[in-house]
C-alpha cells in the first residue's frame, strides 16, 4: 500500500470519527474518539516508517500514539472524573443537526480547497484531507460551549497539522515535531488546571461577564 | 557562544531555582536572573551577529533580546511589592516566579533560536507558560479570559503551524540562515507567508484575531499585563518580521500584512473611544501599537525600521502604563475609568507618569513611537498609498484623543479623599520604564543601524 492510500484510508476513517465527535454531547465519547483517531494516526505514521525504512518516522508514530492516544485522553478523562456531571454539552452554540451540515460541507469546502488552490503544492491525490480535518477542528471549537470539546476542538486542528506535516510533506525535523508533541502536551496540562477553575465557578458559555464586553 | 545564550540561561536558571522547597529567596533569584539576562542583552549590542549551533543573533534579535529582559527585570520588581495586593492568588508566590521566569525563558529562546521551527516551538510554549499568570487573582472572570487565552491563542498558533510546514515545502529547509541564503519563492511561500501573518498576529493581537488580547489585559495581575503587552505581543512580531526578511518580494504577502495592520488600527482607535475600563483602554491601545509596526513590516524599509522604533519604546512606555494601572487598582479597588479621581493630588508621581506615559504610548512627540509613526506615515506617502496614509493619520488622532482625555480627566479630576501614593518601587519602576521610552528617540540611529541589514536598507 503506497503512503497515498494510507493517507486516504487513513484521513477517511479519521474525518467520519471527527463528524461523531461533532454529534456528541458527552465530553468522554468525543475523548475515547479523539483516542481511536489519534492511535490510527499513529499507526499509519509506523507503518509508514516501515514502508520507507525511517526508523524517525517510526520513532514520530510512537511518540503520537503515546500522547496523543493514550496520555492525553487519560488527562481529559481524569478531569471528567472530578467533575462528572459537568462532562456533556448542555447548550451547544450551533444545534447538533445544524453542526453535522456544517461539519459535511466543511469537508467539501476542504476538498475545493485543495483541488483548486493548493492541488499544485500538494500534489498528493487525498491531500484534502489534513484541510478538511483541520476545519472540522475549528469548526468544533466555535460551536461547542464545553471547555473540553473546545479542547478536543483544538487537538483535532493539531492532529490535522501532524497529518500535513507527517505523510503530506514528510521530512519535517524529529526535534521540531517533538517540540509541538511536548507543546501540546503543556497546553492540555495547563487547560486541564484552567478548565477545573473554570468548571467549579463559570456558567457554560460565559455570557454574564460584563467586564469582559466590548 | 556562550554569551549569546546567557539571557536564556539566566532566565531558565532563574525559574528552576525558585522551585527548590523549603527556600524563599524566589524573588532574590528572579531578580539576580533577570539582572544578568538585561546585562548580557546590553553586552551583546557590542558583540557582532552569531550564527552557528542553534542560535542565530543579529540586530533584529538583540532590539527583541534587550526589550525582553529589561521589561523582565521591571516586572520583576514591579511584582515584589504588588503581588500583596492579590487577595486570593491563585497559587504560591514561588509559583508564580517560577511561571515567570520560564516564560521569559521561552521568550529569550524564540528571538534567539535559528531555526522557524523551534520559533514556533518557542512561541507556543509562551501560552503554557504564561495562561495560569493570567489567572493569578483566582477569580471567575481572570479564569474565563485565561481560558479564552490558551483556545483562541493556540487555535491561531495550529495555522502559524501549518504555515511553518508550507515554508518547509518551499525550501526544503527551517534553518534560518539557509532560508535567507536560499530566498525560496512560489506558492507554497505566499502560503506560509500569508498563513504566519494570520497565525503569529493571532498572538500579537491583530485584527480579526484580537478578541482574546482585551479581556486578558484587563484581568491578568497588572505585572503580568505589562509583560504581555510589552514584549509577548512584538515577540510573535518578530516571527512575521522574519517571515518578511526571507520573502521580501512577495507583494501580496505585504498588501495582506498591511490590510491586517489598517484594520487592528481601525478597529482599536473605534472601541478606545467606546472604553470604561482603564485596562482595557490601554489594551486597545496596544492593538492600535501592533496594527502600526505590522504596517511598518509590511512597507518595508524605513517603514520597518519606524515598527522597530516602535516597538522598542511601545515596550517600555506600555509596561509601565500596565505598572501604573496596578498602583490604580492597588489604591482605587476599580479599573473603572470613572472610579479614579483626583490622581493629581492623591497620587501625584503615579497621576503625572500617566500622564507622560500616555502621551507617549499616544505618539505624542518627542517620544520614540512618535518618530516611528512618523517614519511609517512618511514611508506609505512616499510608497503611494496616500489615502492610507491620511486614514492612519486620523485614526492616530482618534487614538489620541480617546487615550489622552480619559487620563486627563482621572489625573486633574477633582480629589475626593486624601494622599494614597504608592510606596518607592510601585512608581520609580514605572518612572524609570518611561525614562528608557523617551531615551528610545535618541536611539533611533542605532536602531537603525541594527536593523540595516534585516530589512534591506
Amino acid at each position: 500500500m503506497s503512503l497515498d492510500q494510507i493517507l486516504g484510508l487513513l484521513g477517511f476513517f479519521t474525518i467520519v470519527l471527527t463528524l461523531f465527535v461533532q454529534w456528541q454531547i458527552y465530553v468522554t465519547r468525543a475523548a475515547v474518539t479523539f483516542a481511536i483517531s489519534s492511535l490510527l494516526i499513529a499507526a499509519a505514521l509506523v507503518w509508514a516508517g516501515i514502508i520507507e525504512g525511517e526508523p524517525l518516522v517510526i520513532l514520530l508514530g510512537g511518540l503520537t500514539g503515546a500522547v496523543r492516544g493514550v496520555l492525553i485522553p487519560l488527562l481529559v478523562a481524569r478531569s471528567l472524573h472530578v467533575r462528572p456531571w459537568r462532562a456533556r454539552e448542555l447548550r451547544p452554540a450551533v444545534k447538533t443537526a445544524t453542526s453535522i451540515i456544517v461539519s459535511l460541507l466543511l469537508v467539501l469546502v476542504g476538498f475545493a480547497l485543495h483541488r483548486f488552490a493548493l492541488a499544485d503544492i500538494v500534489p498528493a491525490a487525498n491531500g484534502f484531507l489534513p484541510f478538511a480535518l483541520f476545519l472540522q477542528g475549528s469548526f468544533l471549537i466555535i460551536s461547542k460551549r464545553n471547555a473540553f470539546l473546545q479542547l478536543i476542538g483544538y487537538l483535532v486542528m493539531e492532529n490535522a497539522v501532524l497529518l500535513l506535516g507527517s505523510l503530506v510533506f514528510p521530512g519535517l525535523p524529529l526535534v521540531i515535531e517533538a517540540g509541538v508533541v511536548l507543546d501540546l502536551l503543556g497546553i492540555v496540562v495547563v487547560s486541564q488546571v484552567i478548565m477545573r477553575m473554570r468548571e467549579a465557578s463559570v456558567e457554560e458559555g460565559a455570557e454574564s461577564f460584563e467586564s469582559l464586553k466590548g | 557562544m556562550l554569551v549569546y545564550g546567557i539571557p536564556m540561561i539566566a532566565s531558565l536558571g532563574g525559574a528552576l531555582l525558585s522551585l527548590i522547597p523549603g527556600l524563599s529567596f524566589e524573588e532574590a533569584v528572579s531578580a539576580l536572573a533577570a539582572t544578568a539576562a538585561s546585562a548580557a542583552s546590553v553586552a551583546l549590542l557590542f558583540l557582532p551577529d552569531f550564527s552557528g549551533g542553534f542560535l542565530y543573533v543579529d540586530g533584529l534579535s538583540k532590539i527583541l533580546l534587550l526589550s525582553i529582559s529589561l521589561v523582565y527585570l521591571a516586572t520583576v520588581l514591579y511584582s515584589i511589592t504588588f503581588l500583596k495586593y492579590i487577595a486570593n492568588p491563585l497559587f504560591r508566590k514561588r509559583t508564580f516566579y517560577f511561571l515567570l521566569d520560564a516564560f521569559a525563558f521561552t521568550m529569550l529562546f524564540t528571538v534567539s533560536v535559528a531555526n522557524l521551527g523551534l520559533a514556533w516551538v518557542g512561541i507556543e510554549a509562551t501560552t503554557v507558560t504564561s495562561a495560569l499568570l493570567v489567572a493569578t487573582e483566582n477569580d471567575e472572570t481572570a479564569i474565563e479570559a485565561s481560558w479564552r487565552y490558551v483556545i483562541i491563542v493556540s487555535a491561531g498558533l495550529v495555522v502559524s503551524l501549518i504555515a511553518t510546514i508550507f515554508l518547509y515545502r518551499a525550501a526544503d529547509t527551517l534553518d534560518l540562515p539557509a532560508l535567507l541564503r536560499s530566498r525560496p519563492t512560489g506558492l507554497a511561500l505566499r502560503l506560509g507567508l500569508f498563513l504566519g501573518i494570520v497565525g503569529y498576529g493571532t498572538k500579537a493581537g491583530v485584527f480579526p484575531m484580537n478578541t482574546w488580547l482585551p479581556d486578558v489585559h484587563g484581568k491578568a495581575p497588572s505585572p503580568v499585563s505589562a509583560i504581555f503587552s510589552g514584549v509577548l505581543l512584538p515577540v510573535a512580531m518578530y516571527a512575521i518580521a522574519r517571515l518578511f526578511q526571507i520573502a521580501p518580494s512577495s507583494g501580496s504577502g505585504r498588501i495582506f500584512g498591511l490590510t491586517l495592520g489598517f484594520l487592528s488600527l481601525g478597529t482599536a482607535a473605534f472601541l478606545m473611544a467606546a472604553q470604561r475600563d482603564y485596562k482595557r483602554l490601554f489594551a486597545y491601545s496596544t492593538i492600535e501599537n501592533m496594527g502600526m509596526i505590522l504596517i511598518g513590516l509590511s512597507v518595508g524599509g524605513v517603514a520597518a525600521v519606524g515598527a522597530m522604533v516602535i516597538l522598542v519604546a511601545h515596550a517600555f512606555a506600555k509596561s509601565a502604563m500596565f505598572f501604573l494601572s496596578g498602583n490604580l487598582l492597588s489604591r482605587y479597588g476599580s479599573t473603572e475609568i470613572g472610579a479614579v479621581r483626583g490622581l493629581r493630588s492623591r497620587m501625584p508621581r503615579t497621576g503625572y507618569s500617566l500622564l507622560f506615559g500616555s502621551l507617549a504610548i499616544t505618539g505624542a512627540p518627542p517620544f520614540g513611537i512618535f518618530v516611528g509613526e512618523i517614519m511609517i506615515v512618511g514611508a506609505l506617502f512616499a510608497g503611494g498609498y496616500p489615502l492610507l496614509a491620511i486614514g492612519a493619520l486620523l485614526l492616530l488622532a482618534l487614538a489620541f484623543l480617546a487615550v489622552n482625555y480619559r487620563v486627563v480627566r482621572m489625573v486633574f479630576s477633582p480629589a475626593e479623599g486624601g494622599l494614597v501614593e504608592r510606596g518607592q518601587v510601585g512608581t520609580l519602576v514605572p518612572i524609570a520604564c518611561l525614562v528608557l521610552s523617551a531615551l528610545a528617540v535618541l536611539a533611533v540611529p542605532e536602531i537603525a543601524h541594527l536593523v540595516r541589514g534585516v530589512f534591506g536598507l
